[in-house]
């Protein structure tokens, strides 16, 4: 008898293991992640000037780099603004990016959808919308700029 | 003193000779225009080349000069050649059996553009003879000159004063008529005509309405009045009428002509104005929107029946259409009647124009839009399995459109739709799909309630916004991105549309509306560029108005991942499970450790019992 009840519990375990992998299995299907879209995101949401400058084609990072870093300052020149109108109202300033599915255009190449989502002190403020033209480099995939 | 006078007078009479050859023509070219009763003719240009003058300006024989013009005359041109006297007789012949074949061969000739206007109407309201020319026998001629000079006959310094003009004259119907060397001869005589009204109204953009009329004055009436009226009853057309009234003096002569199609317009003004007229349809230049249907015609009025040359009579054109879904365009001729008495203010638009005689086609053009005007759209946009997207859009519209605008609608409507392969239907039970790379876009008529056209696009996001451009144009947009990790329970969708079909619909302002919705199903907005007060969330669809054809929606909605949840309950699950399974195997291994180093415990104390006791030396509980 012990060892029947054993042996269900061993089942169950491996069970509900297995339907959770599938589960797993199934989100991340669902959800699919795009790499590069995944480092662009977590460049514009962390403010990573460097990595966002890594996402864009070599010939062009130096350039990715000024406008990051000009996109970013205009936060904190944002944040000076808010200061000046108003010292209570000091808005800390977010970003969420959401990414859609790539997709293949008429000449071959990929275009990435991409929305970020501004918030003020938690509070949403902006969507705007644009896509990530994708270009290959050396086997290696970068935003076109 | 006598033998002085001789020689001056010799000097002078010399002089005379020499200053006359420097001076004046070596000859005169006369012209004489013979026409024929049926407008065919020729023109004889005779040259007379003194022996003298011949010596005077030729250089070379006679046959030199012929050999020359044989080789150099154009082709559509003859000549003569004769000898009397010691005198030389040329004449040049351009023979031609219409009007149009010889303003050709002058043109060939001079290798100009030249204009000719020859006519010899004989009806009741015009006859006589009529001829205007911009040319002259020596433009016709000057390939004989340049020849004489080629071939070295005649000096380049001479040759301008070779040749001069002489007389012209036209002969036609055994009359005789002089003219300058520039031919005019206007023996045209008329029945006077007040003004010649043409109306038209449009009821449809196949269907008019047709009226001319005529205003013939008391003198003319008085003059020919039986035989106006007599010729006015033998060119009305089968399909019209004709109407007599008298008012001031003024005969009005009024044909009328309802429900013509182009083809019958042009039968109309063929059989009241004469075979020089016509009416056809004007160059299509597309429709703007499948709901609109761009039509025209174009009447070429010749007058020449009636008011041949004389432009004291006018010709009026009007035109109104009387169906407020056709507006007419800036196509249109439009000449504004200026102190012009307007007989017709019921006519939305008078174009005036004048007859300024001849053969000249009065050109008007009536070009106009029928438009079927949009009510009501309905947008609905629902997420399918394996991220692809339905979008259903349905345009009522205002007035229900004929069976063939029907069949137009539909077909201009898939004709947007850029893809090879097609099945074709055009109705509702047999609807039109276009599979593509760019998703599915299906296209069909509802005919239950009003008429309304139900536009079904189908695929991937990008591909619905493929299919969008090709419909309502390159301003289209439409994105879905989402945040969720593969682990995370909540997910965050992003959904983008910015629907334009400006260009698509025709619409009032005041009579449209717009009602996009999305199903949302359990996900809670978060934000929208929507503000809250205009849109409604009920039953997990999301939905909004607008007044005009274009909306823009921007979504944000927070979700549960039901698989991420159900991933971390099973994997909880699992979890306690395996704690219980190893918390188990614990206690049994406690359990199981004494026997097997042949150590027994008390079961009421849990207090070891030496090996040879049968009692609890703590509690005195019996132990077996």
């Amino acid at each position: 008898m012990k060892g029947l009840f054993k042996q269900k519990l061993f089942i169950c375990a491996i069970v509900a293991f297995v339907l959770s992998m599938a589960c797993l299995v199934i989100s991340s299907v669902s959800a699919p992640r795009d790499s590069l879209a995944g480092r662009v995101s977590t460049a514009i949401e962390n403010k990573d000037v460097r990595l966002l400058a890594s996402c864009f084609a070599p010939d062009h990072q130096q350039d990715a780099e000024t406008l990051g870093s000009s996109l970013f300052s205009d936060d904190a020149l944002e944040l000076l603004n808010a200061y000046r109108d108003d010292q209570s109202k000091v808005k800390k300033i977010t970003r969420e990016v959401l990414t859609g599915e790539r997709y293949q255009n008429d000449d071959g190449t990929y275009s990435i959808p991409i929305s970020i989502i501004t918030s003020y002190d938690g509070k949403i403020e902006s969507m705007e919308q644009t896509v990530l033209d994708v270009i290959k480099v050396n086997g290696k995939e970068y935003i076109s700029y | 003193m006598k033998k002085l006078k001789k020689y001056l007078l010799l000097i002078l009479t010399v002089l005379a000779v020499m200053f006359a050859a420097a001076c004046g023509s070596g000859t005169t070219i006369n012209t004489e225009l013979k026409i024929n009763e049926d407008l065919s003719g020729e023109r004889d240009m005779q040259m007379v080349f003194s022996n003298s003058t011949f010596e005077s300006y030729f250089t070379g024989t006679i046959e030199d000069l012929n050999a020359t013009i044989s080789e150099k005359i154009p082709a559509s041109m003859t000549f003569d050649y004769s000898e009397a006297d010691g005198t030389y007789y040329y004449v040049f012949r351009l023979a031609f059996s219409s009007p149009e074949d010889y303003l050709q061969k002058v043109n060939d000739i001079t290798g100009a553009e030249h204009t000719l206007t020859l006519s010899s109407p004989d009806g009741l309201w015009v006859n006589g003879f009529y001829v205007d020319e911009d040319f002259a026998s020596t433009d016709l001629l000057q390939w004989f000159s340049d020849a004489l000079v080629e071939k070295g006959h005649v000096s380049s310094s001479n040759i301008g004063s070779l040749f001069g003009d002489g007389d012209t004259k036209v002969s036609y119907s055994g009359n005789s008529f002089s003219t300058g060397k520039r031919i005019n001869v206007d023996k045209i005589e008329y029945l006077s005509i007040g003004h010649i009204d043409v109306l038209t109204e449009i009821c449809d953009i196949d269907s008019f309405n047709r009226e001319v009329n005529f205003y013939i004055p008391a003198a003319s009436m008085n003059a020919k009045g039986d035989e106006i009226s007599n010729y006015m009853s033998s060119v009305v057309p089968s399909f019209a009428t004709l109407d007599k009234e008298e008012e001031d003096g003024t005969t009005k002569f009024s044909f009328k002509g309802n429900g013509l199609d182009v083809k019958k317009l042009d039968e109309f003004m063929k059989a009241v104005f004469g075979d020089g007229n016509t009416c056809y349809d004007s160059d299509y230049k597309g429709d703007p929107s499948p709901f609109a249907f761009s039509q025209g015609f174009v009447d070429e009025i010749s007058l020449a029946n009636y008011v041949m040359g004389n432009t004291s009579t006018a010709l009026n054109i009007y035109s109104k259409v009387s169906d407020d879904r056709i507006v007419l365009t800036s196509d249109n001729y439009l000449y504004y009647v200026g102190n012009y008495a307007n007989l017709y203010p019921d006519y939305q638009i008078n174009v005036y124009q004048e007859y300024y005689g001849n053969s000249d086609l009065v050109k008007s053009v009536n070009s106009f839009i029928k438009c079927y005007n949009a009510n009501s759209t309905e947008v609905t946009l629902k997420s399918k399995a394996g991220g692809k997207w339905n979008r259903t859009i349905e345009i009522g519209l205002k007035d229900m459109p004929t069976e063939t605008e029907q069949t137009r609608i539909l077909e201009k409507i898939n004709a947007l739709i850029k893809t090879e392969d097609t099945a074709v239907s055009d109705t509702e039970e047999k609807a039109k799909d276009k599979k593509t790379s760019k998703g599915t876009t299906t296209v069909k008529a509802d005919t239950k309630e009003g008429y309304k056209v139900v536009i079904e696009q189908e695929g991937k996001v990008n591909e619905i916004l493929e299919s969008s451009h090709d419909l309502f144009g390159r301003a289209n947009d439409m994105q879905y991105t989402v945040k969720s990790g593969a682990a995370s329970v909540t997910k965050k969708t992003a959904l983008y549309d910015y629907l334009n079909m400006r260009d698509f619909v025709h619409y009032d302002m005041n009579d449209f509306k717009l009602t996009y919705n999305v199903k949302l199903g359990s996900s809670k907005v978060i934000y929208s560029n929507i503000p809250k007060e205009r849109y409604t969330l009920e039953k997990g669809t999301f939905t909004c108005t607008a007044v005009d054809p274009i909306i823009e929606v921007e979504v944000l909605t927070s979700s549960t991942n039901l698989f991420a949840v159900l991933m971390w309950v099973f994997l909880a699950a699992f979890l306690i499970l395996v704690c219980i399974m190893i918390v188990k195997a614990v206690l049994a291994h406690q359990k199981e450790k004494p026997a097997k180093a042949g150590n027994r415990f008390c079961t009421k104390c849990g207090t070891m019992i030496p090996a040879g006791t049968q009692f609890c030396s703590k509690c005195g509980n019996k132990v077996e």
